[in-house]
């Protein structure tokens, strides 16, 4: 499933460009790669997940007109940030999840525009607009609610040691707050 | 030694971040150009981008060739092409007029440079969503370089910032780090086309006496040494004289409409192309 998950994911990076392009969303910031990472973490697979967010970031870094290293930056260590606060989250209710994706997506940009303010020398400072980074937000949140049911189902039981809810549905998750 | 292996995966993902840290520090001050990893991993992936973008237009030139009035498509198509050539023509006739009723009979660039484009095919665009940038499918195989200027038929497109041996990467005009020196074709009014991230490009530093009004071409002034003199930049869309500032306030809609963004060229040395003598090397596939 993870090998799998990364092909799709890094077509998602190389086209994501492109299709934004095709459908006119070019304004929206939608990134499933949060996604993946909030699943790999729930899913407790923290290694994964690290490797997952420096290849990805690598990846975007190369395709995008920014220093190298910056959005792999931003994807670990947002990832280590979330992990090392876990008992803080409920990694085990989808709709959390969700809610999770779209803060994971609200730090990656105030992350992003920080590193860019602090270290300028070089690198090209990114047009944004607060509305349309608020509205990819809520957007990738929503999307990432069936997304997540999919990759539940694609991915099986979680493996042993991960926190299992009590009630919920047969992966383990929990559909309500 | 235990405390590490118990923790594995947390001391990998902290030398991840720690790698990461390493890589941005490098690379900052290096400019955007690509190093050698880059440049091979863009030679991998980009055909990947060709192929979809590739496919897409495959997809999409069959459904309007063959499902949609195809004859009457090819005709539109043609005609609105050749719509774009006569404009570039007519805006650069317009240019070289003005230029000789100024009496600027020293531009001696019209017959002493034999400038050479070579046609180039979009392949993808930003991946981040924070740029406005594209590739395209020339490198420095083709002689493409950094800072080579990149056109279409309506006008300047951007430059090249990074290059591998088969794509380079162009930064468009409406992205907010870009900025390009130029004059209102009509009153020779100078000031910088600045882009701004979305659709709309400002013209700044516009002085309070210079004669401009919405509907004005913007042409590049020649200035900076990047762009060269004379290419369409863009129309201006509205113009405020406020008395409490300093400038005028003026929007430029650009010339190239970057939705429809599929073919450019690229201006392979940074001369002025004269009338006639710009050299095309025009391959069949992309001179539609």
């Amino acid at each position: 499933m993870f090998p799998f998950l990364c092909i799709i994911s890094g077509i998602f990076v190389l086209l994501r460009g492109s299709m934004s392009r095709l459908l006119g969303i070019e304004w929206l910031d939608i990134d499933l790669i949060p996604i993946v990472l909030i699943h790999l973490l729930g899913r407790d697979e923290e290694l994964r997940a690290g490797g997952f967010a420096f290849c990805m970031g690598i990846l975007t870094d190369i395709l995008a007109p920014c220093q190298l290293g910056l959005f792999a930056l931003t994807y670990t260590a947002i990832t280590v940030g979330l992990n090392r606060f876990r008992q803080f989250l409920d990694f085990n209710n989808t709709k959390t999840l969700g809610l999770l994706v779209g803060i994971y997506l609200l730090i990656k940009w105030a992350f992003l525009l920080a590193v860019l303010r602090l270290f300028p020398a070089g690198g090209l400072i990114p047009s944004i607009s607060f509305v349309s980074v608020f509205l990819s937000a809520l957007i990738t949140s929503l999307l990432a609610l069936p997304l997540f049911y999919f990759l539940d189902l694609a991915g099986g039981e979680k493996p042993s040691g991960a926190p299992i809810a009590i009630s919920g549905d047969h992966h383990g998750r929990t559909f309500g707050f | 030694m235990t405390i590490f292996l118990e923790h594995k995966p947390k001391w990998v993902t902290y030398a991840l971040v720690v790698l990461s840290l390493i890589l941005l520090s490098l690379s900052l001050g290096k400019g955007q150009e690509w190093n050698t990893a880059e440049k091979l991993a863009i030679e991998v992936t980009a055909p990947i981008q060709k192929c979809f973008i590739g496919t897409v237009r495959f997809i999409r030139d069959i459904w309007s060739n063959y499902f949609f009035l195809a004859e009457a498509r090819k005709e539109n198509l043609r005609l609105k092409d050749e719509i774009k050539l006569l404009k570039l023509e007519n805006s650069r006739y317009k240019e070289v007029l003005l230029t000789n009723e100024r009496l600027q009979e020293l531009l001696k660039f019209q017959d002493s440079t034999d400038a050479t484009l070579i046609p180039a095919m979009v392949t993808g665009w930003d991946s981040s969503g924070m740029f406005k940038s594209i590739i395209i499918d020339k490198g420095s195989r083709e002689r493409v370089a950094i800072n080579m200027v990149v056109v279409s038929s309506e006008g300047v497109v951007g430059r090249v910032v990074s290059v591998s041996p088969h794509y380079s990467q162009v930064l468009l005009v409406p992205d907010q780090n870009s900025a390009i020196d130029g004059v209102v074709q009509s009153s020779r009014g100078r000031g910088m086309v600045k882009g701004s991230g979305s659709d709309e490009c400002s013209f700044d530093y516009v002085i309070k006496t210079c004669e401009i009004e919405p509907g004005d071409t913007i042409v590049t002034s020649g200035l900076g040494g990047i762009f060269p003199k004379g290419l369409c930049l863009g129309r201006v869309k509205s113009v405020d004289d406020s008395p409490y500032k300093l400038f005028k306030d003026v929007k430029v809609v650009p010339a190239v409409n970057f939705n429809k963004l599929e073919e450019v060229l690229i201006i392979l040395n940074k001369n002025f192309i004269p009338l006639g003598k710009g050299r095309t090397q025009m391959t069949e596939g992309s001179s539609r």
